[in-house]
């Protein structure tokens, strides 16, 4: 668990924490009988802050982004398909005895 | 606009917020039983040949450009030709995939234990909303809607009068079932990019036929315009230099 | 020296030779970050009580910021990551919007309406 989710579930925490006072503050005005125009204030400030916190771990937790460029620095290295369904076999290669002990 | 209802809170706290929890918990559990129950296939000598054969055309369509046009053309026609090219089916020899199918058991067991994970979990849920949770309003949309949406927001009461933006627990498992995918591809990764939806899709057009990809990779091929672009790797090479250097 | 670099230019965009794992990685990326963004917005906007039109307008900036977001992550130069910018500004930003009905929905009912 790296920062980005930690940050996340803070985010998460803080939003569900500014939802039970809304209605905690609901409950309030119901008995008051007063009508409802907006949140309290600080449970505005908590969604700001909910809301900077996820969009900070939104940004940061799914990964990085990668280069696409075949000539950048990361893409440098020719690197063996990790994928096996494109290995082939069946080719003229096949009729030389391997020579290469499997040793990388 | 009719008044607003007043919804008593013990229908929040026992109505809406279980109805949605175990829907987030019965999409978990039903990703796990898919994942033990998923059987890895068999392969078949042929299948897998075939697909080999695919895989290759299809390296080749990728690298066209790579190669020079005899090359190109050669190897085009080692694929494409109507004598005994690899991608070439004879006429009346593809397999009916129907009738595979129903040789194969394996197959039909296969496709089987698909849609029960996928029909069983949703019959009994849908089964338990109407046992415990039938006739409630549970929620309400908040943006206003037109009547044609009754019919789909208050599945279960029969009351006219109600604003339409009201959603009886019935429709609210049905919103439930189609706008938590975005959270389930959240917490269960990729693996579930195959959703319910998807599925059913797929399930109109069951029965891989690999003659008919096989021929779509053909024409693929015939069509192809070649266009060898070597010659003017030079300067492509001067300009990613010039990059580097600057 | 100018016809050389233009002609340089057109063999660069000639052929697409690019890495398309990294493509669909980064897609992945921009998708996530924007599923999660729209849940989050659905709880802010239910939270707040936002209603009708607000809300999706609401929807529409959070998903700007977060474009904005993506394009700082990207470090301003969308050609080292994706092959054009639309795919920053505009991937994913219709298909949060079910999950967004969603929570909002969910968290305006929790708070507001009992």
């Amino acid at each position: 668990m790296n920062l980005g989710f930690l940050i996340g579930v803070l985010g998460v925490l803080i939003l569900s924490h500014a939802a039970y006072s809304t209605i905690q503050y609901r409950g309030l005005l119901k008995i008051t009988e007063e009508e409802f125009s907006g949140p309290p204030l600080n449970v505005v400030l908590e969604l700001i802050i909910g809301l900077a916190l996820c969009m900070w771990a939104a940004l940061t937790f799914p990964g990085k982004f990668l280069s696409i460029h075949p000539d950048s620095d990361e893409n440098r290295a020719v690197s063996l398909p990790d994928n096996s369904d494109f290995m082939i076999f069946n080719h003229r290669g096949r009729l030389f005895p391997p020579q290469i002990d499997m040793k990388f | 606009m009719a008044e607003d209802l007043v919804l008593d809170t013990a229908i929040r706290d026992w109505v809406l917020i279980p109805l949605s929890v175990v829907m987030v918990l019965i999409g978990i559990l039903r990703y796990f039983v898919s994942k033990l129950m998923r059987s890895s296939p068999v392969p078949d000598a042929k299948t897998v040949k075939e697909g080999q054969v695919i895989i290759r055309a299809r390296n080749l369509k990728a690298g066209a450009n790579f190669i020079p046009p005899k090359s190109f053309r050669s190897r085009r026609f080692y694929y494409s030709n109507e004598e005994n090219g690899l991608l070439h089916v004879p006429k009346g020899q593809g397999t009916n995939p129907q009738a595979q199918m129903f040789s194969d058991p394996n197959m039909a067991m296969d496709m089987m234990k698909k849609n029960l994970s996928m029909i069983i979990p949703q019959t009994l849920t849908f089964a338990w909303v109407n046992f415990f949770f039938s006739g409630f309003v549970a929620a309400k949309i908040p943006f206003p809607l037109t009547q044609r949406f009754r019919s789909m927001l208050q599945n279960g009461i029969d009351l006219s009068t109600v604003d339409v933006s009201y959603v009886s627990s019935r429709s609210w498992y049905f919103l439930n079932l189609f706008g938590l995918r975005g959270l389930f591809s959240l917490i269960l990764g990729d693996e579930n990019a195959i959703d319910d939806t998807q599925r059913m899709m797929q399930m109109g057009g069951m029965g891989f036929d690999p003659s008919k990809s096989l021929s779509a990779e053909k024409d693929g091929l015939d069509i192809h315009q070649h266009d060898w672009a070597l010659p003017r790797f030079e300067l492509r090479a001067e300009s990613v230099l010039r990059k580097l250097v600057k | 020296m100018g016809s050389s670099e233009k002609g340089s230019k057109d063999v660069m965009s000639d052929i697409p030779t690019f890495s398309v794992e990294n493509l669909q990685n980064n897609l992945k990326v921009i998708q996530n970050s924007r599923t999660f963004l729209s849940i989050i917005a659905g709880v802010l906007a239910g939270v707040i009580g936002f209603t009708g039109l607000t809300g999706f307008v609401f929807y529409f900036v959070v998903m700007l910021i977060t474009s904005v977001g993506l394009m700082a992550k990207a470090g301003f130069s969308a050609d080292l990551y994706f092959d054009s910018w639309n795919r920053v500004l505009f991937d994913g930003f219709l298909g949060g919007l079910m999950s967004f009905v969603l929570f909002w929905t969910f968290a305006y009912d929790l708070v507001h309406i009992f």
